[in-house]
């Protein structure tokens, strides 16, 4: 079966903005709208994971992790978006731990 | 650029090899003043004969005593260089504060700059625990530092556009999130 995969790094930006698309390019409501949230519905469709590539950019704002993965949880239910989607990265650990805790813990 | 480790360190080592020669001198002092108090040197006479017993005693004693010096040094060379080592992460990270606090002035800032140097932080802050492990010392004091690294990401990362307003509103205020 394909995989279903974002490599962030190259289908979206290196570097990534703030929270609002209005408000600075690559932002965490851009990211969801155009990536996130379709990749996420075709994973699902196919019953399948979303392999998140995080190594590729040079970092991760806290607003645009509760943009982009936060709205996703508070959309489609923090359990099922926790079990489809599957980090894939060994710089961004911490930024992993912290989405878990911070944002998807608290919604 | 001055760095609040490295001169703690400097102070009390010098404090400590005051400490350790004035003792020296004192117990010499008294042993002296003991010796000649019970006439201990007149008291004192040589035997010329050669016992074999002795010999070896003496030469078992020199190989204990050096063995001993050997096996002390090197364990405290060991510890020395794992403080060393431990301290220059800190001293990373208090670099790296730094050069936050630096940045924190009235303004527009990218918040890539934050980031690039909160990411650093991460980096050496997970390598001084594998230290820590490794020397199997106790990483209590990591649990602080993490929530309070955990805050100051928080505060300089949530940004609605892709940089941070600074101002003389809230500039006190990151200033105080930043003294990790």
């Amino acid at each position: 079966m394909e995989k279903v995969e974002i490599d962030i790094g190259i289908d979206f930006s290196t570097k990534l903005g703030g929270r609002w698309i209005k408000l600075g390019p690559h932002s965490g409501e851009e990211f969801y709208e155009e990536l996130l949230e379709k990749k996420f519905l075709e994973a699902k469709q196919k019953d399948t994971k979303l392999y998140i590539y995080m190594d590729g950019a040079k970092g991760y704002g806290s607003s645009f992790l509760d943009q982009s993965f936060g709205e996703l949880a508070r959309k489609y239910n923090v359990s099922e978006v926790k079990e489809r989607i599957v980090f894939v990265t060994q710089l961004f650990e911490w930024n992993i731990e912290y989405l878990k805790e911070e944002i998807w813990g608290k919604i | 650029m001055e760095y609040r480790i490295l001169k703690r360190r400097d102070l009390g080592k010098n404090i400590v090899k005051i400490l350790l020669i004035l003792l020296i001198i004192i117990v010499v002092d008294i042993l002296i003043r003991l010796l000649i108090q019970q006439n201990w040197f007149s008291k004192f006479q040589f035997s010329y004969e050669l016992n074999p017993s002795i010999l070896f005693s003496s030469f078992l004693t020199a190989i204990v005593t050096l063995f001993a010096a050997w096996y002390i040094s090197k364990k405290i060379k060991e510890q020395r260089f794992e403080k060393d080592f431990l301290l220059k992460d800190l001293i990373d990270i208090e670099q790296d504060i730094c050069r936050i606090q630096t940045l924190i002035t009235p303004g527009s800032i990218d918040s890539q700059e934050f980031i690039d140097i909160l990411n650093n932080i991460q980096r050496i802050t997970k390598r001084f625990k594998h230290t820590l492990n490794a020397c199997g010392r106790e990483n209590s004091g990591l649990t602080s530092l993490n929530a309070k690294y955990k805050v100051l990401y928080t505060k300089l990362t949530n940004t609605d556009s892709d940089y941070l307003d600074v101002n003389d509103d809230n500039k006190g205020n990151l200033m105080n999130y930043s003294d990790v």
